[in-house]
């Protein structure tokens, strides 16, 4: 969790949401169970005033979050709470959200809003403007007749629309002026908190700095935390005071902008920053591409979730190889480890070579073949790490899979797979998952028995 | 003679809302292996220009006038077989939705296998052993066990790539990519963006580049045309655009996008929304979002002239072109506007190591 200055006024515990993902007859019929960990035991802090990003790629869970921090979905686990104002001394008292019965909830939906991507997605197309601006109103007993329209046409003007619209249809307006409208909505009870949930992902470049303009002028005006989720990086780094950086269902990194990207820190926002499109054609900073694709949630891999892609992965004690060959052979392993037949490994021929069936190449041409699909030299530079892989391909070679994801295992486990990374603090606000930052990684190598009280591999 | 060359393209559609002039007079040329980038926002008649090169615009629209000349010859007056017969394997398209693009019910390995069988002719066995080359080529891993996946059982970067093999088995001269990276994620994107780049340099394709992303078209082309409500706005090389615009609605954009480390508080805005194509404003039709707008914007709609010289620039060979009055010398207050070149994209790229001790407190 990240400690900035005073008391959140909104904070979640081990908040943690799985799905039921089983489907089907045999599922069924074993009576089996398999859970998606869309939001695996977060913990989070907004303060008053502040705007706190949460940034990732789809599947990541963020959207997840975002609705089980309101109950709009169900937790699995793990709590979430609020100070809630009390009287008109501005005293705050603690409500925990995960506890309270659907009516005392409802009531509490005067004090935090969700914002949609597009809002209205799931509405009555047959309400006017000014009556699904007006719903909340009613719903809450906020105000009625005169009242009602005066208290309508004020939050159009806020959101920098006219009155007159009060009247029409959400399809005659625009993609700019209907997320306006649904800011309207979240205004219209006058709240403290808004979930944004990619609020501009849907428009256009030039409306999109409207209303991130829009949202940073009610923050001022009306004193709002927002928590901000959006896939866009420089969009959530333009509007966020602090930032969290989440994959598959676990925070990556917490902490101011700055200390988050002014250097990037954790080696998936550094490839998420690298990333990023620059508008600029003479610019020539390295983009760092990831390898493979995002694993599924419903088996996220072991120890770091991130190790299957991270290209800082570190090697096991005692290994001295390049980083990109360290890299390739732990790509190697992976690919192994699912593999059933040697097509898997090798590389595919060239257009104008003989095609060959692996299973037939003499030992020397296969070994050539699985080194150039994974890119890994012909004899790397370590003779521990070289006979490792050259027992390995004898085994593959002679089709023992198991053998040799054996003897893969034995020499190229890293220490991410096997150790969870804590939420290391490097500063008042800033907390880093990764074991590059953990105490028991010192002079480039990891030491899971090194001093530190829970030393023990995690599971 | 160009690979391919526009011109005075005009696309309609008749709805019951009334006339949409979807592109109005357009000219522009692509160069062999050329990478050509067409940027606007919605509405600005982007993809409607790449389905008329297809010519798959579908009532009711209609292309009114104009020709479209692929290497010389006009598509919009080939018979049916033979534009289908341009259509795969001349001209490929990729569109954003790698989906749509692909058969939910064929393994991935047979639609492109089959798309190789029929272009080049190719026997069973042998389109199969290409079509798993060509998966290789585009980055799908396992090329080999992955010939026999359905599309949904690849994520949506792999369906992406898997048309981008289909686009490629006919090794076409140009390929047509709208929005090919918009529904990705970032590092997915940049993935894709980087083995478009690459094909296209070894294959010697030409791209046509969709997209309302500078950053995307600063990263992969070396021509741009920027579009506004159905008419190009600007065209330039590349570095050009971005570090001398010319138009304001060009200055807009690029200043309408937050950008990581920028410190500003507020992003420049375009006020209002693109206006209704059925009815655009009189004059330049961007004149009431413009904050350079004078009178004589509301009544001269100004021509696309050379921003140097101030001549006709609305032709194909035109290498510079803005469509302002700026440049007519119509304007009494003219434009004023400063490119601020931003310091320290190089600091991004030395802060790129992360230093564990140091950090440590
Ligand atoms: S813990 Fe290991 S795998 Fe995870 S981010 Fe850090 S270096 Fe990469
Ligand atoms: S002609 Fe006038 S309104 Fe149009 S871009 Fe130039 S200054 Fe702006």
């Amino acid at each position: 969790m990240s400690r900035s200055s005073g008391e959140p006024i909104l904070w979640a515990e081990g908040l943690t949401k799985y799905y039921d993902a089983s489907s089907g007859f045999i599922d069924g019929l074993l009576g089996r169970t398999k859970w998606v960990k869309a939001v695996d035991g977060i913990d989070l802090e907004l303060h008053e005033g502040e705007t706190l990003g949460v940034v990732g790629e789809s599947g990541c869970g963020k959207s997840t979050l975002g609705r089980s921090l309101l109950r709009l979905l169900e937790p699995t686990d793990g709590s979430v709470y609020y100070r809630q104002r009390v009287g008109e001394n501005g005293r705050r008292e603690e409500v925990e959200l995960t506890g309270l019965s659907s009516s005392e909830l409802r009531d509490l939906r005067t004090d935090v809003q969700y914002i949609f991507q597009d809002p209205f997605s799931s509405l009555n197309p047959r309400l006017t403007v000014g009556d699904i601006i007006g719903e909340p109103l009613d719903i809450h007993d906020i105000a009625e007749g005169e009242a009602r329209t005066e208290r309508i046409y004020e939050l159009l003007e806020t959101v920098g629309l006219s009155q007159n619209h009060a009247h029409r249809y959400p399809h005659e307006f625009s993609g700019g002026q209907r997320q306006r409208i649904g800011i309207a909505r979240a205004l219209a009870v006058d709240p403290e908190v808004i979930v944004c949930d990619e609020p501009v992902s849907a428009l256009d470049v030039s409306v999109q700095a409207q209303i991130l303009n829009l949202l940073e002028d009610l923050q001022e005006e009306f004193g709002l935390s927002y928590i901000f989720i959006a896939h866009d990086l420089s969009v959530v780094e333009h509007i966020s005071d602090r930032i969290a950086v989440m994959y598959l269902g676990e925070f990556a990194e917490v902490g101011t902008t700055e200390e988050v990207f002014s250097p990037p820190h954790h080696p998936y926002a550094e490839a998420l920053l690298s990333a990023i499109p620059e508008p600029d054609p003479l610019w020539n900073g390295e983009q760092i591409l990831l390898p493979g694709t995002v694993p599924s949630p419903m088996n996220p891999p072991s120890g770091c979730r991130f190790h299957t892609r991270c290209p800082r992965i570190i090697p096991p004690d005692g290994i001295d190889l390049p980083q990109d060959v360290w890299r390739s052979i732990v790509d190697l392993k992976l690919r192994v480890r699912g593999a059933e037949e040697l097509e898997a490994i090798t590389a595919v021929d060239e257009v104008d070579e003989e095609a060959t069936d692996p299973n037939e190449l003499p030992r020397e041409a296969f070994d050539r073949s699985v080194r150039e699909e994974f890119e890994i030299p012909e004899t790397v530079s370590d003779p521990t790490v070289e006979r490792a892989l050259d027992e390995s391909l004898d085994a593959l070679h002679d089709a023992e899979f198991e053998a040799a994801r054996e003897r893969l295992e034995e020499t190229f486990t890293s220490p991410c797979e096997t150790h969870d990374p804590h939420q290391v603090p490097t500063g008042e606000t800033h907390e880093i998952a990764c074991l590059l930052y953990d105490d028991r990684y010192t002079d480039g190598e990891f030491r899971s028995d090194d001093g530190a009280t829970d030393a023990v591999a995690d599971d | 003679m160009a690979l391919l060359e526009v011109n005075d393209l005009t696309v309609k559609f008749y709805t019951q809302e009334g006339v949409v002039t979807a592109v109005d007079d357009l000219s522009y040329r692509i160069e062999r292996g050329e990478k050509f980038g067409v940027v606007g926002e919605s509405g600005a008649g982007k993809s409607v220009t790449a389905l008329s090169l297809m010519r798959l615009i579908e009532s009711p629209g209609r292309i009114e006038s104009g020709e479209i000349l692929f290497k010389g010859e006009d598509l919009l007056e080939m018979s049916e077989e033979e534009i289908r017969d341009v259509r795969g394997n001349e001209i490929a398209m990729i569109f954003q939705d790698a989906q749509t693009a692909l058969n939910p019910v064929y393994t991935v390995g047979e639609q492109i296998a089959e798309a190789v069988r029929h272009h080049l002719d190719y026997d069973d066995e042998e389109a199969r052993e290409r079509t798993i080359q060509l998966l290789d080529t585009v980055g799908i891993p396992e090329a080999e066990s992955r010939y026999s996946d359905y599309p949904h059982e690849f994520s949506g970067g792999m369906q992406q790539r898997a048309v981008i093999a289909m686009a490629l088995s006919c090794d076409p001269d140009l390929l047509l990519c709208d929005e090919p990276t918009t529904a990705l994620d970032v590092t997915i994107e940049a993935q894709i963006l980087e083995e478009l780049e690459s094909l296209a340099d070894e294959f010697d394709t030409a791209i046509q580049l969709i997209t309302h992303d500078l950053g995307v078209v600063a990263e992969v082309c070396d021509r741009v045309m920027v579009m506004y409500a159905g008419s190009p706005v600007e065209k330039a090389p590349v570095e050009e655009l971005y570090y001398d615009p010319k138009h304001p609605y060009t200055v807009g954009l690029m200043s309408s996008i937050p950008r990581v480390g920028d410190r500003r508080e507020r992003l420049q805005t375009i006020p209002g929304t693109m206006p209704d194509l059925v009815e655009l404003p009189p004059g330049c039709s961007f004149h009431p979002r413009c904050p350079y707008a004078e009178d004589v914007c509301t009544k001269r709609e100004p021509p696309l002239l050379n921003p140097e010289t101030g001549r006709d620039a609305s032709g194909t060979d035109a290498e510079r072109a803005a469509a302002c009055l700026e440049y007519t010398g119509e304007l009494q207050e003219g434009l004023d506007y400063e490119v601020e070149i931003r310091e320290g994209h190089d600091t991004r790229a030395d802060a790129t190591a992360p230093n564990p001790e140091g950090d440590r407190r």
